[in-house]
């Protein structure tokens, strides 16, 4: 139980200590939220850019900016903003909303294929399951577990050890289950990586250079697979399975620690 | 049959030829000659048919025919039953409807051999005028070979061009026509015919006509596809789909002095929206037909052929007028207006249904909306609309209903007006006047102010979305955090569930030792030894205390005496100083602590015959003493 009080005393203060901000974020971000309110798009936009260049990193923080780029009629931007904001914190259900609304304007309509009955699951598992939190959760599990292992070690065979030994295989099934989800939750958030047109209309060519053939033509706000990078061009892999080579000044990131990208 | 003259023939380049000439030279010049001769001989006995080659011929059954016949192109190979037709013709003048079917012919006259292939192809001309059939590309031996476009001249309507007028050519033909027989049965002409019928021909704009697509047929139809949709321009058209409920029955009718099975396919109800004479547009329609047998010895076969419609014009009148309504808006039918509130009496800001419908036969759904509902210190919300019109007996009936939910404001008495509507009735071709009822409601209670929310008892407001817009920014602390990595990308989240791991394993490994040293009560209490005897020596640390006592060196004695028992195994009763140490030089532990031991034991002793030597000694360093012979021999032990 101490060990268990450690571990949790631990955790609350990494996050007091990660919680500390400079206060220009502080500041750039309420003089940008003032300026949204007051109707001037341009310098709350400005604002929420300092905040992140200053260090700032908040899932709010992009969906703010996201709002202001919507308003000055950036909406590959604010696309990129709203899928950072939901990366960053799945259950953001004003940046999903946003999202789904940009994406009505958007010229490039590619439907995805259908996902499967457990493909659907799954998203809505990892959707609504913050990855940090998910690592809390197991990490009780698995202190929980070992908890288990030892209570029963010292039991002596009855009632209380059988009893015993039915609560330890329900705690061995949650950390196995809770186990596959944390790590496809880790999974996806590493493995993922998407882009998102930031231009009004961008050429997808056959190669990462000028040179080659154009393909086809995406616009603003189009997301994309990246797959590959190669010396300043992303190779793009859309949801219908056309694939081609872009410009990566013209791409942004939604997997990233710095944006754009 | 009509004989075309036939084409050349384009030839495949031929490869590298494989002949050589011969050098000249005198001295093979009579082997050549004898070489030529041969050959000319071997050439000039060799039957015609083969000598000649492949021929291509390509002939039509008619040179001129009805935009509703069909014309049929045989391709003739003769001399090569191999041929294969290389692609299907096409041409903008005509559809190829069938074929192309194959057949092969064998001959043997005089005793020389002679084979054709012919392939058969149907088109259906698209327009009238001077058309030309398409070339057929024919591959025969390693040529090919194409045949020459043929010109058909096409007319309106149809030739009647039946199979069963076809005479035979004389008396003695009969094989004859056999021989000639296409495998393609002609066109069934007249026996096939495809109408659109309409009714009436000349209408108001509004009113409704009845269109049917009939087929009329003399020979057994099997199948039909709508080869080309007509379309209803200048019409608001309600289709009828007449195989889904009381579908129309087979009929015998008279068409042109003829009769025939009639089997209407399509129904539509048109409403004219403008005013003048409308040509409908046609439509083909193509049959799968199943043709007489020509001969008691033959089959009936299956054709397919393609019918286009027959012309159809209406003439569309505009509305009189002389008399017309100010608020006449294009209705034209036979209706009814009516309208009911289902409250009489209801309290200030309770709302009321107000409902007005419209029934009748006509143009109903051409009534989009009411003229305005204005009542004085009475909120009207917008109508909900609802309708159940369905087509029958060749125009639209039913009834279209617009719910009002008035909410007068204050008491008194609330009247609703007669709503005025006028529409047109084509059967007397006047205008007529409808009002609905006027109504009236009591409000009881006391004045609302109209310009709060309203939220009427009972009724239930539908709620109206006015636009979209993206949600607000967030505001908050959770605006302003720094970037933080994820909890499992902490270099603490790894250690911790190892830690977790190791703390298990550490605490299990320790909790299995002592259950296996609990099973063994000698191993037990050997191991404990040190342990007890160190507990059992601050008990007599708080006895030394008080300075020494009997107490003390009793409890001294017998922490002693226990130690060496569960460490040793040795007999408490035998421990006297020369047999303790023997016994402990024969369990292997170091001199010293040895000595250490037997001195305290005599200390011990001692103070059972000389109390009072023992005086000027301290009891804390006694039992100092005793806790380092004590480690001594536990660290010699190990």
């Amino acid at each position: 139980m101490k060990l268990v009080r450690a571990l949790l005393l631990c955790g609350v203060i990494a996050n007091c200590l990660g919680a500390e901000t400079p206060p220009r974020i502080t500041a750039a971000v309420e003089q940008a939220n003032r300026h949204y309110g007051e109707g001037r798009f341009m310098p709350a936009y400005d604002g929420y850019r300092r905040a992140i260049e200053l260090g700032g990193y908040s899932p709010d923080l992009f969906y703010n900016l996201g709002n202001a780029a919507y308003r000055l009629g950036r909406l590959g931007e604010a696309v990129l903003c709203y899928e950072r904001t939901l990366w960053l914190d799945p259950g953001h259900g004003d940046a999903a909303f946003n999202l789904e609304h940009t994406r009505r304007l958007l010229t490039d309509k590619i439907e995805p294929p259908a996902p499967n009955l457990a493909g659907s699951a799954w998203e809505w598992a990892v959707s609504r399951v913050d990855v940090s939190a998910a690592g809390w959760i197991m990490l009780c599990l698995f202190a929980g577990l070992g908890l288990g292992l030892l209570a029963m070690s010292r039991l002596r065979l009855g009632p209380a050890r059988q009893r015993a030994a039915g609560i330890l295989g329900i705690l061995l099934a949650l950390n196995l289950a809770w186990g596959g989800l944390f790590a496809g939750l880790v999974w996806r958030r590493e493995s993922g990586r998407d882009g998102v047109v930031l231009v009004k209309s961008l050429n997808v060519r056959s190669g990462p250079s000028e040179e080659n053939p154009v393909l086809f033509t995406v616009h603003e706000g189009l997301k994309a697979g990246v797959v590959s990078q190669v010396q300043g061009w992303d190779q793009v892999l859309l949801p219908n399975g056309w694939n081609g080579w872009v410009p990566a000044a013209e791409v942004g990131l939604v997997q990233s620690e710095g944006y754009p990208r | 049959m009509v004989k075309v003259p036939v084409l050349p023939g384009r030839n495949i380049p031929p490869g590298p030829s494989t002949a050589r000439s011969n050098p000249p030279g005198a001295r093979h010049a009579l082997p050549v000659a004898a070489l030529w001769l041969t050959l000319s001989l071997a050439l000039a006995m060799m039957p015609p048919a083969l000598a000649d080659g492949p021929v291509v011929r390509a002939t039509v059954d008619a040179n001129k025919i009805g935009q509703e016949d069909t014309v049929t192109l045989q391709v003739t190979v003769e001399g090569d039953t191999d041929a294969e037709i290389l692609e299907r013709p096409s041409s903008a003048d005509f559809v190829l409807v069938a074929g192309p079917s194959t057949s092969s012919q064998f001959q043997f006259v005089n005793g020389r051999a002679s084979s054709k292939k012919i392939f058969t192809f149907v088109f259906s001309p698209q327009k009238t005028g001077a058309l030309t059939l398409p070339a057929v590309k024919v591959r025969v031996g390693g040529n090919v070979q194409a045949t020459q476009p043929v010109a058909v001249e096409v007319v309106p309507g149809t030739l009647g061009r039946s199979r069963a007028a076809r005479q035979p050519r004389s008396p003695f033909d009969l094989f004859d026509d056999y021989e000639q027989e296409p495998q393609q049965p002609a066109d069934p002409g007249r026996d096939v015919v495809v109408r659109l019928e309409s009714s009436p021909a000349r209408v108001f704009i509004g009113q409704p006509v009845t269109v049917d697509l009939v087929i009329y047929y003399r020979v057994n139809v099997m199948g039909l596809e709508i080869e080309k949709e007509g379309k209803f321009e200048n019409f608001w058209v309600e289709s009828a789909d007449p195989g889904a409920k009381n579908p129309p029955q087979q009929s015998r009718r008279q068409l042109d002095g003829q009769v025939y099975y009639a089997q209407t396919v399509r129904q539509w109800v048109l409403f004219p929206m403008t005013a003048g004479t409308r040509q409908l547009d046609p439509w083909s329609v193509k049959l799968l037909v199943q043709a007489a047998a020509r001969s008691f010895f033959s089959f009936d076969r299956r054709q397919v052929v393609i019918r286009r419609t027959n012309p159809v014009s209406i003439e569309v009148l505009d509305f009189p007028a002389a008399g017309r309504p100010a608020e006449f808006n294009g209705l034209c039918g036979r209706f009814e207006f009516t309208a009911a509130v289902d409250k009489q009496k209801v309290p200030a800001g309770e709302g009321v249904n107000l409902k007005v419908t419209l029934s009748g036969e006509g143009n109903l759904r051409s009534l989009s909306e009411l003229p305005p509902l204005e009542l004085d210190r009475c909120k009207v919300y917008t109508p909900k609309t609802r309708e159940d019109i369905r087509l029958a007996g060749g125009t639209l009936r039913g009834s279209r209903a617009w719910e009002f939910i008035l909410v007068p404001l204050e008491p008194g008495t609330l009247r609703v007006p007669a709503l005025p509507l006028a529409y047109f009735d084509p059967a007397a071709g006047a205008y007529r006047r409808l009002a609905s009822p006027p109504l009236s409601v009591e409000v009881a209670g006391q004045a609302v102010d109209g310009a709060v929310p309203l939220s009427p008892a009972g009724v239930a407001l539908p709620l109206e979305l006015k636009g979209r817009d993206i949600r607000y920014i967030a505001t908050g602390a959770s605006l302003w955090r720094t970037r933080k990595l994820p909890v499992y990308r902490q270099p603490w989240f790894g250690a911790a569930f190892a830690g977790i791991l190791l703390a298990t394993l550490a605490v299990g490994a320790w909790d299995e030792r002592r259950r296996r040293l609990r099973h063994d009560a000698r191993e037990w209490a050997r191991s404990r030894a040190a342990v007890q005897a160190r507990r059992a020596l601050k008990g007599c640390a708080r006895l030394g205390r008080k300075g020494f006592s009997d107490a003390f060196f009793q409890e001294l004695y017998r922490i002693l005496q226990d130690y060496l028992e569960s460490r040793y195994g040795l007999n408490r009763i035998a421990l006297t100083g020369a047999g303790l140490r023997q016994s402990l030089a024969g369990a292997g532990l170091p001199e010293e602590p040895v000595e250490g031991l037997i001195q305290l034991y005599q200390l011990c002793e001692s103070h059972r015959y000389a109390p009072a030597a023992l005086a000027q000694q301290d009891p804390e360093t006694v039992l100092a003493t005793v806790r380092q012979v004590l480690e001594q021999l536990e660290r010699g032990q190990s």
